[in-house]
């Protein structure tokens, strides 16, 4: 350990690339992939633990004795439990989650049903977003004035009204009321971007409310402190005019609370999806979930959960990266060990 | 106690109430400054109505919930039903009324035992330390990586869609959070030497955390339990939408959402009103525990 410390090998380069490599690492291989390990077990064995033989449900009450043995077997099902779990999580880290229920491959059903999802994801997560900090930075300036007061009060009714509720409310009315839009279905963006739009936009509105609600109140909250900084009065003393100010000086270090909170809209985001697909009838990962869990399809039910967890975590590590890539004082090898 | 509070409060606070009037009570104060805040006045009035609305009118209407008059079907709002008829030509204002009694009491009751559970575990954790606390902490983590409704979906996945079931995974969703702030709050209070002090004349464990802790660690409750409803209340109406929830034919928001959704080209009342209580909840609900988190919080009290 001494001898380390002299040559300087963990203890003292700044910021360098290796530390950052180290962090990474340290952060993927102590939090993330315990977690997702022990979150799949909790997945697998929640199932495990139902009543009821997957055998004979599969093969219906009336099969014989043999033809059980014989399905058990085919299945897997003889084997232990740890044993089936090894296989299980191996087999589904080569993207193989056994067959459905549908007599499909989950495999198949998920890829069909993850582009709408990740498309209405992305969309909602950018539009939200941009919308949020930019209404967040126009109430933070216009502080206690008219701008500041209109954007308040669309916050608060939008972070109040749940967006699947919202998202029925303009379901009724853009859909059977006005008729401009269609209710239900997707069609890719990528095949006919016109039509594509049309299915999108009321359901990526109705998330991208939410997000920009919850973004704008962080973000004007932070551009308020970080306008209170001496740096700030500094910048304004010294005759630059008031957008450099804002431009040049409070936006980078206001942006650091609203990274965070920018991570966890995402776990909103996928829980959102679910519930805003079954609204708008799109044929996404949402659907697929609830449609596996009314029809008992424990194989789908455990891939998607796995997946979105995993995905919600890995973008959680992202946030915290992010974080500390722009929070100097997060940084590895300054004292600040995590 | 209620006797001398009063003047204690008031004498503090700087409010004298001069011989006009008997010394208003704290809670009646408390209520004063609650309806001054418009966003509290409309939470207030938004929640009495839904409460009448949900437990009272149940039993006052005679129309039953489950009776179909027949070639009432889909009609539209009007004297005789006010919130029009479903496909099954029942009465919508009364299945609205019941549907949201269920919600309210099957949403409260689950954040309850979710939250005695949490705190609880959470109790256990902070004062204990050690195996306890390693454990407690590393199931939760486990728990708060599923994203927003998705534990619920599983829970649900697991016991089958019901109202019993719905509120069990409502409950089950609730105790990470409260854990999770049980312990910071113990582990805050652990170190101050009011506990030292019971320990030290020979308090038990669980003298300590009920006695002293618990009192200390009340106001951290009172601030984030509101929202916990919040949000229990919108997760048991978004899984009944989802069909997850209470099965028919017995009414709830989130199933009368679901089926107003699948007859809103024939009936656009049979989802407008179940969206609108629900809409018109929630914001009341966020209303109120805004408005509550301020004054109880002194640091966000005239912040903003």
């Amino acid at each position: 350990m001494r001898r380390q410390v002299r040559v300087g090998r963990h203890g003292d380069h700044r910021g360098g690339e290796p530390s950052r490599m180290n962090y990474v690492l340290s952060r993927l291989v102590r939090q993330f992939v315990p977690v997702v390990f022990i979150a799949s077990i909790l997945i697998f064995g929640l199932i495990e633990m139902l009543p009821g033989d997957p055998a004979v449900i599969a093969l219906g009450e009336t099969a014989t004795p043999d033809a059980v043995k014989a399905m058990r077997h085919e299945m897997g099902l003889d084997r232990s439990m740890p044993e089936r779990y090894v296989r299980w999580l191996g087999s589904a880290l080569t993207g193989d989650f056994g067959r459905s229920t549908t007599g499909k491959t989950v495999t198949d059903l998920v890829q069909a049903s993850a582009p709408p999802t990740i498309e209405l994801a992305l969309v909602a997560f950018t539009v939200g977003n941009v919308l949020g900090v930019t209404l967040g930075v126009l109430a933070g300036i216009y502080r206690g004035k008219l701008p500041d007061a209109a954007i308040g009060v669309v916050t608060s009714l939008l972070i109040a009204v749940p967006s699947f509720v919202a998202g029925l409310i303009i379901l009724l009315v853009f859909t059977v009321w006005l008729a401009w839009l269609p209710s239900a279905g997707r069609v890719a963006l990528t095949e006919d971007p016109i039509q594509g739009s049309k299915h999108l936009i009321l359901p990526a509105a109705s998330l991208a409310g939410v997000i920009a609600a919850v973004v704008c109140r962080f973000t004007r909250q932070s551009i308020v402190d970080v306008l209170t900084n001496d740096y700030i009065r500094t910048a304004r003393a010294k005759g630059l005019k008031e957008r450099v100010v804002i431009m040049r000086h409070a936006l980078k270090p206001s942006m650091l609370p609203v990274v965070t909170i920018i991570g966890v809209q995402l776990g909103g985001l996928i829980g959102g999806s679910i519930v805003i697909e079954q609204v708008f009838t799109r044929p996404g990962m949402g659907r697929l979930l609830i449609g596996a869990v009314n029809s008992k399809d424990y194989p789908t039910i455990q891939a998607i959960t796995l997946l979105l967890v995993s995905t919600y975590l890995l973008f959680n590590l992202l946030t915290d990266l992010t974080y500390a890539w722009l929070d100097p004082r997060l940084r590895p090898g300054k004292g600040t060990r995590r | 106690m209620p006797d001398n509070t009063p003047v204690l409060a008031a004498g503090a606070s700087g409010w004298v109430t001069r011989g006009t009037g008997p010394r208003s009570w704290p809670a009646v104060r408390f209520a004063r400054r609650l309806v001054r805040d418009p966003r509290g006045a409309f939470a207030c009035f938004v929640l009495v109505v839904m409460l009448v609305f949900a437990f009272v009118v149940p039993l006052v209407d005679p129309t039953s919930p489950f009776e179909s008059v027949r070639g009432q079907r889909l009609l539209e709002p009007s004297a005789s039903h006010w919130f029009g008829t479903d496909e099954l030509s029942r009465d919508l204002f009364i299945r609205n009324a019941v549907g949201l009694r269920s919600t309210m009491v099957g949403g409260f009751l689950a954040v309850m035992a979710g939250w005695m559970m949490g705190i609880l575990l959470g109790y256990t954790a902070g004062y204990r330390g050690g195996l306890a606390d390693t454990l407690i902490s590393r199931s939760v983590d486990t728990l708060m990586a599923f994203p927003g409704i998705l534990l619920a979906v599983l829970l649900i996945a697991l016991f089958g869609p019901g109202l019993a079931s719905l509120s069990m995974a409502i409950a089950i969703f609730n105790v990470p959070f409260s854990t999770r702030l049980a312990r910071a709050a113990v582990l805050r209070e652990v170190v101050r030497d009011y506990v030292l002090a019971a320990e030290t004349i020979g308090c038990s464990g669980i003298r300590v955390l009920s006695r002293h802790i618990a009192i200390n660690t009340f106001g951290v409750f009172a601030v984030q339990l509101p929202i916990a409803i919040v949000n229990s209340v919108l997760i048991m109406a978004a899984l009944g939408f989802l069909g997850l929830g209470e099965q028919p034919p017995n009414p709830a928001l989130g199933s009368l959402l679901n089926d107003g959704r699948r007859f809103m080209r024939l009936a656009w009342w049979y989802l407008l009103a179940p969206a609108s209580i629900v809409a018109l909840l929630m914001l009341a609900l966020n209303f109120l525990s805004d408005v509550l988190g301020e004054m109880l919080d002194p640091v966000r009290r005239g912040r903003g």
